[in-house]
């Protein structure tokens, strides 16, 4: 269960990419996973947030020209050895399902 | 920015006010504004008109109520905080209820009945401090408090085993074999005193009454209790036997209506030596438990299995139904997020 609602994993693999704003992270979890996985853009925020008090990343202020501030969340060092550990955790955890799956015999999907 | 953001984000800087500092409350709101921008610039992209695009960027923040719900949630530190720290509350109750409960029996009335019913009520007050909880923090908080409860449950075992000897038993065995219930080396003392009183009375009355007596009526008198310590010379007729401080036995010989003369003094002459035979084991029993009190194992499998085991397994059934509970108070406030989603009239107007 815990596994399945990582969301503050995915959020710090999006930034591992480079910095972001809440909506861009948002956009690239639901583009990335072609659409699998849609994070709440709502809930998205105080994941943020929380990361941000956790020292995992930090936030700074963009101004634009004529449009609203954005705020752009960078992954942290700290943040980084987590999404390291995190990876891993679930690298384990898809491993051992896989090798149970992959052990039963060939099931006839229906289209 | 159309006067609908705005609303929405008027609508969400009310629902933080005066729960979060207001400087909070301004970032906030600074950073959902830039994202309904971005959102509503990109679905304009995608073919969408700025009405629609708009009102769909608002529908896939959610409804300015349950995003202000999310952040006091993430605010008050009930969304990074583990579920140990959070469950603190209940699990400290548990101690507390544990100590009111024995405190309560033993100041208080105690028949079973009282004694069962304080058990279940002892419960109540981290069930309610559990549920508060989970209704605020909207987490998994079971486990804390499953374990608190086992903790608790083996540490007063403990204590007690350890103050009352019960270790040094290995009685627990004879004790169940003479029939007979106890906890602590005194009850049973009571008990082999007892028992010793009832054969002495049983061997007079067995020797003085000759025949056995017989009613056309059959079982005359309150059926046995079906308590620990009723004994089983309730067989000697038409005597009243103190079984126990709260019980009283009366039976008489003839279970069955108009058995006859001769067949009620067959019955008398070989139930009757049939029950002091009983009796008598019984006190065996008891003389065995009590000289094993102190020089039998330290500990026995039987009196772990039922002391710890037995409990700690009723302990874990409990706790499947404590995840019930978090389950569906967690799924209704889900559903109360989404009803709250659908429904909202800036959202969806």
């Amino acid at each position: 269960m815990a596994y399945r609602t990582d969301t503050r994993a995915l959020v710090m693999a999006v930034l591992s990419m480079g910095p972001a704003h809440g909506y861009g992270i948002s956009k690239a979890i639901r583009e990335q996973s072609g659409s699998a996985l849609k994070l709440g853009e709502g809930q998205l925020y105080p994941i943020l947030h929380e990361l941000e008090e956790c020292g995992f990343v930090a936030a700074e202020w963009e101004i634009q020209d004529g449009d609203p501030p954005r705020r752009v969340y960078t992954l942290t060092p700290k943040g980084k050895k987590e999404l390291t550990k995190r990876a891993a955790k679930w690298s384990e955890f898809a491993n051992a399902v896989s090798s149970v799956l992959s052990a039963a015999p060939e099931m006839e999907v229906k289209a | 920015m159309s006067q609908r953001i705005d609303t929405y984000l008027a609508e969400l800087a009310q629902h933080l006010r005066g729960k979060i500092s207001d400087t909070v409350i301004e970032q906030r709101i600074s950073e959902l504004r830039g994202h309904l921008h971005l959102s509503q610039q990109d679905l304009q992209q995608q073919g969408l008109d700025e009405d629609a695009a708009e009102r769909r960027a608002l529908q896939n923040l959610g409804a300015a109520k349950t995003v202000a719900g999310d952040m006091l949630l993430q605010a008050r530190g009930y969304t990074g905080r583990s579920a140990w720290s959070l469950s603190l509350f209940p699990m400290l109750l548990v101690p507390v209820t544990f100590a009111l409960f024995f405190l309560a029996a033993l100041k208080g009335p105690s028949t079973a009945d009282t004694m069962y019913l304080l058990a279940k009520l002892s419960a109540l007050p981290v069930l309610l401090a559990f549920t508060w909880q989970v209704l605020k923090t909207r987490r998994w908080l079971v486990a804390p408090v499953v374990v608190a409860f086992a903790a608790t449950y083996v540490i007063t075992i403990l204590i007690f085993d350890i103050g009352h000897r019960t270790f040094q038993s290995g009685t627990s065995i004879a004790v169940a074999r003479s029939g007979h219930y106890a906890e602590y080396r005194d009850n049973l003392s009571a008990q082999l005193l007892r028992v010793r009183g009832l054969i002495k009375e049983s061997e007079k009355l067995y020797k003085s009454v000759q025949s056995g007596g017989h009613t056309p009526m059959g079982t005359i008198g309150p059926l046995v209790p079906n308590t620990n310590t009723v004994y089983r010379s309730a067989m000697v007729p038409g005597t009243l036997w103190p079984a126990s401080s709260r019980v009283g036995v009366f039976h008489f010989v003839s279970a069955t209506p108009n058995i006859g003369q001769e067949e009620a003094d067959r019955r008398w002459r070989e139930d009757g030596a049939i029950t002091l035979q009983d009796m008598r084991r019984e006190e065996s029993d008891l003389t065995a438990a009590l000289a094993t009190w102190r020089s039998g194992p330290a500990v026995t499998w039987d009196h772990v299995w039922i002391s710890y085991g037995l409990p700690l397994v009723t302990i874990a059934i409990h706790g499947l139904l404590l995840a019930a509970l978090n389950w569906l108070l967690i799924g209704m406030l889900n559903l109360r997020r989404r009803l709250a989603n659908r429904r909202d009239p800036i959202v969806n107007g």
